[in-house]
């Protein structure tokens, strides 16, 4: 485990007030969380597929967001978005 | 003869300032509390007049009207005890200064004349530097938390003599100072540590994604799996907290009364962990005057709440605005107020209502059963929990292994 003491949060979104990722909102997660071609292919066949709402697509990019925080990149790649969708699996029709 | 002397009182998680207006007038004896008090506030007549019997003063046998000036809010609790105390003997001439208005006075009486820890001391000591009061006369146990706002002194005292005699300036009180950096350091360590829990290597991963991130936390696993203790560790990774962080949320815990004796700061982030039972008043705040409840407790920290599907449904519903908001309004006829909620939320549950679901052990529950006992958990919730994990039971080899696993301070 990591004691995540600043690196979380880069400073340029500590600038506008932000402590960590899950406080961003819409107007700062189109800013922060650019994703590309790739990822946003995986996250409409996540929405369609799963039924997931207009604040799961919200809340999957700030999780991806974080994630690719902790392994130190600047921008979101496809990996994490899939290990964010993945966390979803209670909202998966399948479960039961 | 008239007397005034400052005091405070809560209001939410801030404080107002209190006019405690004291007057003698010739008549036979009475004393009456005007200024909405409660209970609390009117029973201060008995201990106040003990209070000042068996300290060797005498207790003026005239027409006592005390009056808290604004007079329009209700005031709650038993701080206003020595505010009278010390009103009674200034208008009675034991106390002689002008000073008196300097001080913003406050502490509960005992009837032998000591002075009793109040709550919402933090909150109070802000409130006197706003309004540009620098002194304060509080109980001991009371100092440290109050000292903690820089530019105000804060006087501690233990008994009613000691106040008097410091008034009329025959004793010398230093007024307290603390260093708030060593404070803020001196309690930020936990007692547990990420490292006592075995194996769980991609819980772990998970937990550590939404520590990082502040991010909403379900746990599915079957009993013993571990996820209380997982969830108990998550502070203890959680980025350290800021000192506008802990003073906030000191000050929630200050006007609790949950600070603990002589701890000035909350500096490690709350854990709170209410039990299956709770009331919706008592999650998310409420009362007849507005208190904060468990998720402002919770405030910068982890809100944990375990067997989630056995908490009363409008409890749960409840927390879907604090969860999108990060802060409570609560409305009643005495008014509104906000209280800051800013948690992470953790949640731990079994898969099925016998919890062996997914385990080496047999389940016996119908599909049926399962679904009812999953949709106790409404889908509008279960939006807001960004990651779902399961926590599987643990194999023997995982037990017995010794090395274990990474500290939560390493990196």
């Amino acid at each position: 485990m990591s004691r995540l003491k600043d690196l979380i949060v880069r400073s340029s979104r500590r600038k506008e007030n932000i402590f960590c990722n899950a406080q961003m909102s819409a107007k700062h997660t189109k800013k922060f969380c650019q994703i590309d071609s790739e990822s946003k292919a995986l996250l409409e066949m996540a929405i369609n597929k799963m039924g997931l709402s207009a604040r799961a697509y919200d809340r999957i990019l700030k999780v991806s967001r974080t994630i690719a925080d902790l392994s130190g990149v600047e921008n979101i790649k496809p990996e994490h978005i899939s290990e964010a969708i993945q966390y979803r699996s209670l909202d998966r029709e399948s479960y039961i | 003869m008239l007397s005034k002397i400052l005091s405070s009182a809560i209001y939410g998680i801030d404080a107002y300032i209190v006019e405690v207006e004291v007057d003698l007038a010739s008549g036979l004896f009475a004393f009456s509390t005007v200024g909405l008090p409660d209970a609390a506030v009117k029973e201060s007549r008995d201990r106040v007049m003990s209070a000042i019997k068996n300290t060797g003063f005498d207790f003026p046998q005239k027409r006592v009207t005390v009056n808290l000036a604004p007079a329009d809010i209700k005031k709650e609790g038993s701080s206003f005890d020595l505010p009278i105390a010390v009103g009674i003997l200034n208008a009675s001439g034991f106390i002689k200064s002008d000073k008196i208005k300097e001080f913003i006075i406050l502490g509960e009486l005992s009837l032998d004349g000591r002075i009793k820890p109040v709550k919402g001391a933090l909150p109070i000591a802000v409130s006197a530097k706003a309004n540009n009061i620098n002194a304060i006369i509080l109980p001991s146990e009371n100092a440290k938390e109050a000292a903690v706002v820089e530019g105000i002194s804060v006087y501690p005292v233990e008994n009613l003599p000691q106040v008097v005699e410091f008034l009329n300036g025959n004793l010398k009180i230093l007024p307290l100072l603390i260093d708030i950096e060593k404070v803020f350091e001196e309690y930020r360590s936990y007692d547990v540590d990420f490292s006592e829990v075995k194996g769980q290597y991609h819980v772990k991963r998970a937990l550590e994604i939404a520590a990082a991130g502040g991010h909403n936390i379900i746990m599915t696993g079957p009993p013993g799996a571990g996820k209380s203790m997982l969830a108990k560790r998550i502070p203890t990774i959680l980025p350290n907290m800021t000192l506008d962080e802990s003073i906030e949320t000191t000050k929630i815990h200050s006007i609790m009364g949950l600070l603990g004796d002589g701890k000035a700061l909350v500096s490690t982030r709350s854990y709170r962990s209410p039990h299956a039972g709770i009331s919706d008043a008592g999650l998310i705040g409420g009362g007849n005057f507005p208190m904060p409840g468990e998720i402002s407790l919770a405030n910068n920290g982890i809100l944990f709440l375990d067997e989630l599907p056995e908490f009363k449904r409008n409890v749960l519903e409840a927390l879907r605005q604090p969860l999108e908001d990060g802060k409570v309004t609560i409305s009643r006829a005495s008014g509104s107020l906000t209280f800051p909620a800013n948690f992470m939320l953790v949640a731990a549950m079994n898969p099925c209502p016998c919890g062996n679901r997914g385990s080496q052990k047999e389940c016996n529950c119908t599909p049926l059963q399962i679904q009812k006992y999953l949709s106790r958990i409404s889908g509008p919730l279960m939006d807001r929990i960004d990651i779902h994990i399961d926590v599987p039971s643990l194999k023997y080899r995982e037990l017995s292994d010794e090395t274990g696993g990474e500290k939560s301070e390493a990196q």
